[in-house]
């Protein structure tokens, strides 16, 4: 079995570390394979899209990096924590720590504002960034005092990815962040997340069934019947703006 | 089965918790219901029984000495159908079992117990026959409270020489169903009993050949009784007749006719303000389980469900709650109301006192919740119907959420986002917040209502036995006495204070109404008995009027500075118009007090003293009991301590099931409360609180936001309980407020303290219950499609 390291970039050992990951649910009587004996490496500052289809593996891969799920067998390691077997408090640390999450479906506070939704994560965090500048970056300083329910789908995802990168997290998981929104919203989506990657080096994992998003990575994996099937790299990233689907 | 009856089951097996919560809800309401108007039901019934088999008298009249001979003109007198003349006298039993002077009332039988009137009830051996000299009959409350068995023998003083009776039954009277010695405002059945003897043996005993002191009489059907009294007190003055009085002023039917007015009070306030509080909580609780079923609901409306199959379907989730909690309801109102006749069964002798439902209580109970309940539900579908199954099927539109002015007086550090969401979301959701604001708000009365007894009872001691009557002996003598005896009381070892009483039993007339009495003569720098005015002042008696207890004026419908019309009902039965000088406060019995010089001059008897007060040397009282005992000038002996002691011992029993059933559905109350809302507000928010799981919050953290909102409504409620018990409790006490005692209103803050305390600790372990779910959210689900 290979591993999939980069190919080209790589420069000291990994941030993510996952050898022999497993994954099998019961689902009555069948057994199913969500991830098939999978090894990865992902090395700090990388911008990584996983791509597949449904059923691919790669949201219970996501998982089992952000500390959501453990694996049925393997390894997986984050530098020097290990994400099997740890407590919920042990994982519950690591994601308030160092990952920052984006969901499909933005799962914003409806009772908070804006610029309060992203002032709740920097509550519990250690070194985070100042909400405004991050709503800066995500260009959302004009509407900080709005309610989700005020704002576009494009809009509620930005206030998402500031949520996620406010407290300068290691490395930023991304579950479908477009899959909710369409074309022109996903782009500017997209450059917020890209620009997040650029400016503060934070790893970045997207997971996507959309191909088009593939170029805007340093490396593409895509899955398929639970297993890493291909792994490409990309020697030159496009921006958001040049990606089409 | 339908597959809507198969998915109501399965509902009704997801939402268990729920389920209980809410038909523990009905179920409260349901057993203080049922368990207080069978209670009462119970009690009324026991006494109607005992009174018609019995029967018992519509007229009671007592004098000094009449012949036997006057009987049948008595008995002419239009309205009158039965006269029973009798010998009843006060006499000294000697017992010295206990240091206590025990005293009795000994009556006669003129039919070995099968009286014309107040016929004996014999629970064990017999009345005395005609012509026995030496036995009698004992009422049973004597004979529990010291043992005593058929055969033993109780001796009397009788003019100086002990006599022996033997016990030969134990008996009931419907006269002495609650039996509580003249001038004693609580009984003691340790020392006093009642002696039944035949006519013969009271005859000789008392010197009364061929006469009588005493008759009762039951009127012809439809009699007017005023007129009867009137006839009977214009014959029987002559001999001494203190006045006839009808069943209401019969001391032994008087307090038992407060208590069952009480009971009957209660059985309609108390169960519908719980009503009103459980039907509220049960609609607003089962409105929200509706409203969270919302896209099913929808989405068999799209499958093409007619309306009506759907409220049918919900209905029959309201009956099978309602039913569930009306049988647990049915079955706890039997407990409480089997506790609450047992504990009345120290308190009044009936022969057949038993807790029975009623079965219309049991219906209306179910009834009422079932309409509580299925308005709830109905309101919320209604809603929920309404709409267009595709818009229902999407989740209700997110609320509107704004700022609120109460973020305005935050300072900008506390205004975090945490402590915002939760302000907001308590805020965003004004109803629903109020159902738990609501919830605990009526809890807390509850609570104080369960406890606030206690209180009252101190507060009615701490009035009538440390401000008022502060003396701890008090004396009586067999007749009015010379003054000159309270120098040798006060010789007595341990005796630190003395003072004399002159007590007249007087009838009172204002207008129309009238009411028999005593009025108690005082001296003006009397300490150990002193009125208090209504500011709790003390204050002397005058010596140109009558001072009023405020209840006494109540009945009168006077007040100061009225006059009324003052009759002595012994001596020379003089009368007299008095002012009315002073109202006073007192909490037990309805009293009246003169200037000691006034009423004896009112009497024209000289200066005599009739009772003494007396503040004795702790160490020193059963020694000057025990000597006061065998002293043939003192009738009777009563201490504080010990009569204290005795009522409360019965009374704690009532209380302690009263404040018990409370304090069960006070917690009930809160604990359907709070778990049901704690239950679908996490049901509607898991999704946000996975997310910030996800987001790195610890589960103490998300526990800390949903429970935070509980808490903002819980400390709300209390605060807003505080208040609203002092109201309800002051609406209580006036509802059970009689003329044997008057409850204030009162409460500790302690038990302001304990009902907040139980409410909490209800509030936190259902949290607690809750929190469990909140433990295991799943976080995978957050990444998800929203449901």
């Amino acid at each position: 079995m290979d591993a999939y390291p980069p190919k080209q970039n790589s420069e000291g050992l990994p941030v993510f570390h996952a050898r022999g990951l497993s994954k099998t649910y019961r689902m009555g009587e069948i057994e199913v394979h969500a991830l098939r004996d999978v090894d990865l490496d992902i090395f700090e500052g990388e911008f990584v899209v996983l791509l597949g289809p449904s059923g691919s593996g790669k949201s219970t891969l996501l998982n089992i990096l952000g500390g959501l799920d453990s694996p049925t067998s393997g390894e997986a390691h984050w530098r020097d924590h290990n994400l099997v077997g740890a407590t919920d408090a042990e994982l519950t640390r690591y994601r308030r720590e160092h990952v920052g999450f984006v969901f499909q479906f933005y799962n914003l506070i409806p009772s908070l504002t804006v610029l309060e939704n992203v002032a709740l994560v920097n509550e519990i965090a250690d070194k985070p960034l100042d909400p405004l500048e991050v709503l800066e970056l995500v260009g959302l300083e004009n509407r900080i005092d709005h309610f989700p329910a005020q704002l576009s789908g494009g809009e509620q995802q930005r206030v998402a990815v500031a949520r996620a990168i406010v407290k300068s997290p290691d490395v930023l998981l991304c579950d479908e962040p477009t899959g909710a929104l369409d074309y022109e919203t996903g782009k500017v989506v997209l450059a917020a997340i890209a620009r997040a990657n650029e400016r503060l080096g934070t790893t970045t994992i997207i997971i996507t069934h959309n191909a088009a998003i593939a170029g805007m990575a340093d490396r593409v994996l895509r899955l398929g019947g639970g297993r890493i099937v291909s792994e490409e790299c990309n020697s030159h990233r496009l921006s958001a703006n040049e990606v089409h689907w | 089965m339908s597959m809507l009856d198969r998915k109501l089951l399965r509902d009704i097996g997801a939402m268990r918790g729920q389920v209980l919560s809410i038909a523990l809800l009905v179920a409260s309401g349901v057993a203080v219901f049922v368990g207080s108007v069978s209670t009462y039901e119970s009690l009324s019934s026991a006494v109607s029984r005992f009174y018609e088999t019995a029967r018992f008298p519509q007229l009671f009249v007592t004098l000094k000495r009449a012949p036997l001979s006057i009987v049948p003109q008595l008995n002419t007198i239009p309205g009158v159908a039965t006269i029973e003349p009798r010998i009843v006298r006060e006499v000294i039993v000697d017992w010295p079992a206990t240091s206590q002077p025990v005293s009795a009332r000994m009556v006669s039988l003129n039919h070995a117990g099968d009286e014309r009137l107040a016929r004996l009830h014999l629970r064990r051996g017999t009345a005395p026959e005609p012509g026995s000299a030496r036995s009698a009959a004992v009422n049973e409350a004597f004979v529990e409270a010291n043992g005593v068995n058929l055969g033993h023998e109780i001796r009397v003083l009788l003019n100086g020489k002990v006599e022996a009776y033997h016990v030969s039954g134990v008996a009931l009277s419907p006269e002495y169903v609650y039996a509580v010695k003249p001038g004693l405002p609580i009984p003691d059945d340790r020392l006093y009993a009642i002696l039944w003897v035949d006519r013969s043996a009271a005859e000789a005993a008392f010197d009364m050949k061929a006469a009588f002191n005493d008759a009762v009489v039951s009127l012809a059907p439809g009699a007017d009784p005023k007129p009867v009294i009137d006839e009977l007190d214009r014959l029987l003055e002559p001999y001494g007749s203190i006045g006839a009085v009808a069943q209401r002023d019969q001391p032994s039917n008087r307090f038992l006719e407060d208590e069952l007015n009480q009971q009957k009070v209660m059985s309609t306030t108390i169960p519908f303000i719980f009503f009103g509080v459980a039907a509220f909580l049960l609609n607003s609780a089962l409105g929200r389980l509706v409203s969270a079923q919302r896209e099913q609901i929808a989405a068999l409306k799209a499958l093409g469900f007619p309306t009506s199959a759907l409220i049918l379907h919900y209905l029959k989730l309201v009956l099978v709650i309602v039913l569930i909690g009306s049988a647990l309801g049915i079955a706890a109102g039997w407990g409480f109301g089997t506790a609450m006749i047992a504990s009345y069964q120290g308190f009044f002798r009936l022969p057949e006192l038993h807790f029975g439902l009623t079965p219309w209580s049991a219906m209306l109970g179910t009834a009422i919740s079932l309409t509580a309940a299925s308005l709830g539900v109905l309101t919320a579908l209604r809603q929920v119907v309404g709409l267009a199954p595709a818009v229902a099927m999407r989740p209700a539109a997110p609320l509107g959420f704004r700022r609120s002015w109460v973020e305005a007086l935050l300072p900008r550090t506390v205004a975090r986002s945490r402590r915002l969401m939760i302000l907001r979301n308590t805020a965003g959701r004004p109803f629903r917040s109020l159902l738990t604001v609501a919830g605990v708000a009526f809890a807390i009365p509850m609570m104080v209502l369960g406890i606030f007894w206690r209180d009252a009872i101190n507060e009615m001691i701490a009035l009538q036995f440390n401000l008022v009557e502060r003396g701890n002996t008090m004396v009586t003598f067999p007749h009015p006495m010379d003054r000159s005896i309270m120098r040798d009381l006060a010789r007595e070892p341990g005796v630190l204070v003395v003072e004399g009483q002159r007590i007249v039993p007087v009838r009172l007339r204002a207008g129309q109404r009238s009411y028999l009495t005593s009025v108690i003569g005082l001296s003006a720098g009397d300490q150990l008995r002193r009125p208090h005015d209504t500011m709790l002042r003390p204050i002397a008696a005058t010596p140109d009027g009558i001072t009023l207890t405020r209840r006494l004026a109540e009945r009168l419908d006077v007040k100061a500075g009225d006059v009324i019309a003052v009759e002595a009902m012994e001596g020379r039965r003089r009368k007299r118009d008095l002012p009315v000088s002073a109202i006073v406060d007192e909490s037990i019995g309805m009293a009246s007090y003169m200037e000691i010089e006034t009423l004896n001059r009112f009497t024209d008897e000289g200066d005599v003293v009739s009772a003494a007060s007396l503040y004795v040397d702790q160490t020193m009282t059963s020694a000057l009991v025990r000597k006061f005992k065998n002293l043939p000038t003192i009738e009777s002996v009563s201490m504080k301590a010990y009569t204290l002691s005795s009522f409360m011992e019965k009374i704690a029993g009532l209380v302690f099931v009263t404040a018990g059933i409370l304090a069960a559905f006070a917690t009930i109350i809160t604990v359907g409360v709070v778990y049901n809302s704690a239950r679908i507000s996490l049901q509607e928010r898991a999704w946000e609180l996975a997310s910030l799981r996800v987001l790195g919050f610890t589960r103490g953290e998300v526990a800390g936001i949903l429970f935070g909102e509980f808490a903002i409504e819980i400390v709300l409620g209390i605060l807003i309980g505080l208040p609203l018990s002092h109201a309800v409790i002051g609406l209580i006490a006036r509802f059970h407020s009689n003329e044997s005692f008057q409850i204030p209103a009162v409460i500790a803050p302690q038990t302001y303290f304990i009902a907040a305390a139980v409410v909490l600790t209800a509030a936190a372990v259902s949290a607690y219950i809750v929190k469990g779910r909140v433990d295991k959210l799943d976080l995978v689900a957050a990444l998800k499609t929203r449901e």
